[in-house]
Parts: structure tokens; C-alpha cells; sequence
């Protein structure tokens, strides 16, 4: 073999090598691509249900026991958990679940990955902010935070939110 | 023919066939992946339809168009089991139309054996149907890989309920649905059931789920 066949020949496995190198980062990208969705819709059940909880509870700890509100200055100023509610099984009203967070870790029917989830609760008034408003009205908003080290690297965050109206009816 | 020239010959065969193993190796985790990925993708996109299905019916639990009709949505829940629910509601008229006929409803789930005729010739041993039936109707069924569904009941504290009453109102408040869903017939099946698939890709979502007509506060 001459020189020039052999640097042909160095030059073609280098392109087979590229080539190799393409179409396992390819398929490495898919496959971490499909966990990732795997955890998303993982953090979006955690967050859902624990928006979901929150809403079978009261909506103020004022309304707790069917307790009727007829002033929206009768409600609670500060959101939070009462004291003597020390577990999420204790909260009695929807903005317990203010600054409430948990991490799955010690929870051993998850196995897949430990997320993180944080909640937070505001007044909101759909006249003024849906952000969230310092007065007290009829309207709370909770905002769940699902993160993970599994997702992007813990750089991605699943944010979920909605909104609890207090209404009576019948 | 010269010496050299043989050891040429051979030598560029034994590397032309060294890279030919290399390229089928490469087409072959190519295509498994391939295979995987849309494993994956049936896995993932089948749970959120049992969901989406799931959510949509069990948030309507004590609805009934014609409010009268269900004065105690406490009531609703009929039988509860681990693996089965009966509830009142109102199924919608149609896709479009989604507000009921203000007739109660009964609404019925639950689910199958991995043994039974229908997921007999499926690949995977696991997987069993869930059941939706509507008052005395032919129950509907689709054996979308579900392998477990499984649901809890709690009370007003929070509590879960072990020992459900006789009778309706059974003191739910909420329930937590836990399901599991797996590939039907995937990519790199074996016999054994524990190195069923490649792709098995098994994950659950649990939901508690507190339907607005169970807890009016």
C-alpha cells in the first residue's frame, strides 16, 4: 500500500468514525429526550395532584367547618398552615398549602426519580392581577413547582396553577 | 501474484469486513432504537388517553345536569373497591355537547385479569383491560397496556378508608388512582416475564382527585 492509498484509507475511517459518532449521539439525544417526557408527565401527575387535594379542601380556614363568609374581610389575611398542622394531611383549607414543600425521596412508590415539589398561595382578583393581589377576595390562587434532577438536569421547572373561587351554592 | 500482494488482499478484506460488522451493528441499534423510541412514545401517549379518559369522568362524580336529580352528591360513590368503582353522574350527550341529558347515570370502571381470553395473545403476560360501562350497557373495553390500576379512597381528615360502609354515603372525599401502563407487544420480547421487553418502560401517574360534587365547601 502506497502513501496515497493509505491516506485514503485513514480518511475514510475517519468519516466512517464521524459518521458512528452522529448516529450514536443521535440516538443517545432520542432516547434521554423520551426519559425526560417520561419524568415531565411524572412532575405534571405529582403537581396535579397535589392541586388536586388542595381543592377538596375549604377554601379558607374561616369556611372550614361550612362556616358561611359574607364579607370578604371576614377571610384569613395570612395564607399558610394553622398551627397543630404539621402534615399535609392535617391542612383543612386550600392556602395551607402555602410554602408547603415535599421531596418524593423517602416516598417508596416512586422509583423512578426523587422530584421536588413546592407550593405557593395567593389572593388573586381577576379585575386587577391574576398574579396575585395583597388584599383578601374570593379568589386564591395555589402554584405548584415540580423540579428534578432528571429533568434537564434540574434546570427545567413544571409549573402548574389554578385558580379556587369561593362560591356556595343550593 | 506476489506475497505482499495476497497479505494486501487479506488485510483489506479483514478490514472491509470489520467495518461491514461495524455497519450492520450500527443499523441494527439503529433500528432498536428506533423501535424503543416508538415503544416509548405508544407508552406514554396510551397512559395520557387512560388519563384524559379517567380525569374526565371521575371529576363528574354527583354531576347530573338536572341538579334535583342528585340533591346528596355525597351519595354518588355506589360500591368502591380497590380495583373497581360505581358511581351517579351524567354522561354527556355527546363529544360535543358535553353537559348531560339530565337522566342519572351509573357509571361503572374496573378491571380485568392479565388472564383473561382478550390479552391471552398479547406478548406481554401483564398487561389486562379496563372496563367502562355505562348503566346496563355492553361494558366498553381497550387494551391499552394498562398493567395495574389500582385506586384509594380518603376521607374528609384525609384518612384512607379501609372498610367501606354498606351503603351509600361512603364517606369519600378523595381518591388516589394509581396506573401503570406497559408496551402490549414491544420491541425485543422473551419469554421470560422478567426480561419481558427491552422497551417495557413501565411508569405510573397517581392522581388524588377530589370531584367538586363530593366536597361542596
Amino acid at each position: 500500500m502506497n502513501t496515497g492509498q493509505m491516506l485514503i484509507s485513514i480518511a475514510a475511517m475517519i468519516l466512517l468514525s464521524i459518521v458512528i459518532i452522529n448516529v450514536n449521539r443521535n440516538s443517545l439525544t432520542n432516547t434521554q429526550n423520551m426519559d425526560q417526557t417520561k419524568y415531565e408527565i411524572l412532575a405534571v401527575s405529582l403537581g396535579n395532584a397535589v392541586i388536586h387535594e388542595a381543592f377538596s379542601k375549604a377554601f379558607d380556614e374561616e369556611t372550614a367547618n361550612n362556616n358561611i363568609v359574607n364579607d370578604e374581610d371576614e377571610l384569613t389575611l395570612s395564607l399558610g398552615h394553622e398551627s397543630g398542622e404539621l402534615n399535609r394531611k392535617d391542612f383543612d383549607d386550600f392556602d395551607d398549602y402555602n410554602y408547603y414543600s415535599e421531596n418524593t425521596k423517602s416516598d417508596s412508590t416512586i422509583i423512578s426519580a426523587d422530584f421536588n415539589i413546592n407550593c405557593r398561595v395567593f389572593y388573586v382578583d381577576p379585575n386587577v392581577s391574576l398574579d396575585y393581589v395583597n388584599n383578601r377576595t374570593y379568589h386564591k390562587r395555589i402554584e405548584v413547582s415540580v423540579t428534578s434532577p432528571f429533568l434537564n438536569e434540574g434546570q427545567d421547572t413544571v409549573k402548574l396553577s389554578k385558580i379556587n373561587s369561593h362560591f356556595y351554592f343550593r | 501474484m506476489g506475497f505482499s500482494t495476497l497479505i494486501d488482499i487479506l488485510g483489506s478484506s479483514l478490514v472491509g469486513g470489520l467495518i461491514l460488522l461495524i455497519l450492520f451493528r450500527m443499523n441494527d441499534s439503529t433500528v432498536e432504537n428506533s423501535y424503543l423510541n416508538s415503544g416509548e412514545m405508544i407508552v406514554q401517549s396510551n397512559l395520557l388517553s387512560i388519563i384524559e379518559l379517567l380525569e374526565h369522568d371521575f371529576r363528574k362524580i354527583g354531576y347530573c345536569e338536572d341538579y334535583d336529580k342528585i340533591p346528596n352528591p355525597a351519595t354518588a360513590i355506589i360500591e368502591a373497591t380497590d380495583t373497581s368503582i360505581s358511581f351517579k353522574t351524567d354522561v354527556a350527550i355527546d363529544e360535543d355537547v358535553q353537559t348531560g341529558d339530565g337522566n342519572v347515570d351509573i357509571l361503572k370502571y374496573w378491571v380485568g385479569s392479565p388472564t383473561d381470553s382478550e390479552v391471552a395473545g398479547t406478548p406481554n403476560p401483564k398487561d389486562r383491560i379496563l372496563y367502562r360501562q355505562v348503566n346496563s350497557e355492553t361494558p366498553l373495553a381497550a387494551n391499552l397496556g394498562l398493567t395495574q390500576f389500582n385506586l384509594k379512597y380518603f376521607d374528609d381528615d384525609g384518612e384512607e378508608i379501609h372498610t367501606m360502609p354498606s351503603a351509600p354515603p361512603l364517606g369519600i372525599i378523595t381518591l388516589q388512582i394509581d396506573v401503570t401502563v406497559e408496551n402490549t407487544a414491544s420491541y425485543g420480547d422473551a419469554a421470560d416475564e422478567d426480561v419481558y421487553s427491552k422497551d417495557k418502560s413501565a411508569f405510573w401517574r397517581q392522581i388524588r382527585l377530589s370531584a367538586p360534587g363530593l366536597s361542596i365547601r
